[in-house]
């Protein structure tokens, strides 16, 4: 469970995060939306220890992210937004290299290689691999450690439409292991139906929560986009779509037709981005 | 759910230092250090009249700036990785410790490349000896200072600039400044003042200490005052002293440095 209760941060007199609170259980992935620069990867960043925030509390599984730092972060793993790696080093030598970090089997490495199709690339260097490589290694990491809550910052982005769907795909069942999925993306048409709960995040605070069943397509341009469009998930709209959505869970269903109608449509919706 | 398994506390150290040696064997600087050190070991029994001395100038230039080099180049080296790696279970100071034992274990064994061939012509080993420890103790030293610099900098470049600065400092700079002070007649009242800031440079305490074991150098300065006498007759004994203490300050200074980062 991640409980974070006014978060506050700034960076000089630019203030980030603006008594930010919010909580996501076990067994849902809840994603974390809105525009750049509204304090999602500021966010992210606070709970998976990275940042310290000068005001509020961030909880991993009742483990104060700053006051218990080291023990908060067995309970976490987290993948960056663009994950780098050693660029001497291969795929197998990171995976190793973690995992011995963490205390964990050998076995569990293998799992890894099987599970994000890595065991061709096991003896590239990373600093040979492509962009999407480099994403399934930083998956294969994140789930390296079987940690109970995972943090992954707009994930996906430099994968294909199929390992897209994967992950997705990946997350669900993570989440129904229940485990606690956080997710933050601008790409919010993705995860339609995918996730459990939606919360948009503007200015540095939680706005509300938007139905996670059926969220609109484009989100990039919403802080420029003209008000009273009425139109829903056009490009260039999505603000003013969000704005539409009811605030409500009721749709939350997690039957496994679902699941698959979801998996889908985010194919179908990925080539719209 | 799984039992999440809790790591003992030296497991991420050993980790970050296999990584750490298998990352340095496969960098440049490392591999042009040990053909360099080859061909200077062999150099310094076939052509050096003595081959301690010619050591002793290897280490003094060439050593350091080589320990400096892959200091900076190891802390750079994943400087993109650090978001995964600092959310990790494992205190930021584990990996600047970490690297630093790697840099160690790997000096005193590339060292050895450059000390083999004198201590295998060499009937005198136990100057060779001692001049190989302060010699590792010195490229201990600048692997920190190359470490500091390297994680103090932004950007890798800037961490090679202010490396290599400091060396410079260290090597004239810092000599120049003492060698116009020395002309003060308020300093020339109190030498061991001055006295005393050369023996804080860690490259001035090595090269006395060196120059003083291995070539027997008349002392001059030994009865000027009782400092100098004193540094004199101890001189690798403040240097074994000296540059853990400077290699303690830089590694305490970095690991607050990335705590920093935090904020």
């Amino acid at each position: 469970m991640i409980a974070a209760t006014d978060l506050f941060k700034a960076y000089g007199r630019k203030e980030v995060l603006r008594g930010l609170s919010f909580t996501a259980v076990a067994g849902e992935i809840t994603l974390l939306v809105g525009p750049n620069g509204a304090g999602k990867s500021t966010t992210i960043k606070v709970l998976a220890g990275l940042i310290r925030p000068q005001n509020g509390t961030a909880q991993i599984n009742g483990l104060d992210i700053v006051a218990q730092k080291i023990p908060a972060q067995r309970s976490l793993a987290y993948l960056p937004q663009s994950p780098s790696f050693h660029p001497r080093l291969t795929c197998l030598e990171i995976l190793r290299f973690y995992a011995q970090l963490r205390g964990l089997a050998r076995s569990r490495v293998e799992e890894m290689l099987d599970l994000t199709e890595l065991r061709e690339f096991a003896r590239v260097r990373a600093g040979q691999l492509s962009g999407g490589m480099r994403q399934r290694l930083g998956l294969a990491l994140l789930l390296l450690a079987d940690a109970p809550v995972l943090l992954l910052d707009e994930p996906g982005l430099s994968l294909d439409p199929g390992w897209r769907a994967r992950l997705q795909k990946i997350l669900r069942a993570e989440g129904d292991r229940g485990r606690t999925v956080l997710i933050t993306t601008h790409l919010i048409a993705e995860w339609n139906g995918v996730a459990d709960r939606c919360l948009l995040c503007r200015e540095g605070r939680i706005e509300r929560e938007l139905d996670p069943t059926d969220l609109p397509h484009d989100f990039d341009a919403s802080e420029d986009s003209a008000p009273g469009s009425g139109r829903r998930g056009g490009p260039g709209d999505g603000d003013l779509a969000i704005a539409n959505f009811p605030t409500n869970r009721a749709a939350k269903d997690k039957s496994p037709l679902r699941r698959v109608a979801a998996t889908s449509t985010r194919v179908a919706c990925a080539p719209q981005r | 759910m799984t039992t999440l398994a809790v790591p003992s506390t030296l497991a991420p150290l050993r980790a970050v230092l296999l990584r750490e040696i298998r990352g340095a064997v496969s960098s440049r600087y490392f591999q042009v250090f040990c053909a360099i050190s080859v061909i200077g070991g062999v150099a310094s029994v076939a052509f050096a009249g003595d081959s301690g001395l010619f050591i002793l100038q290897l280490a003094l230039y060439f050593v350091s700036l080589f320990a400096l080099l892959l200091g900076v180049n190891s802390a750079r080296a994943e400087s993109e990785e650090w978001p995964l790696l600092f959310a990790q279970p494992v205190p930021r100071s584990a990996y600047l410790l970490g690297k630093f034992l790697a840099l160690s274990l790997i000096f005193a064994s590339a060292l050895l490349l450059l000390f083999l061939p004198a201590f295998v012509a060499s009937p005198a080993t136990a100057p060779l000896l001692s001049l190989y420890f302060h010699t590792f103790e010195l490229a201990a030293f600048f692997a920190s200072v190359g470490l500091a610099a390297g994680y103090f900098a932004r950007e890798r470049i800037q961490g090679l600039i202010l490396a290599v600065t400091v060396w410079l400092f260290l090597l004239v700079g810092f000599d120049l400044i003492a060698l116009f002070g020395a002309r003060w007649s308020t300093l020339q009242e109190f030498p061991d003042g001055w006295l005393a800031l050369l023996m804080l440079n860690p490259l001035d305490a090595f090269r006395v200490h060196a120059l003083f074991s291995m070539e027997q150098i008349p002392a001059e300065l030994a009865g000027k005052t009782a400092l100098a006498a004193w540094w004199i007759d101890h001189a690798g004994l403040w240097f074994g002293l000296l540059a853990p203490a400077w290699i303690s300050l830089l590694l305490w200074n970095t690991a607050r440095r990335l705590r920093q980062w935090e904020d």
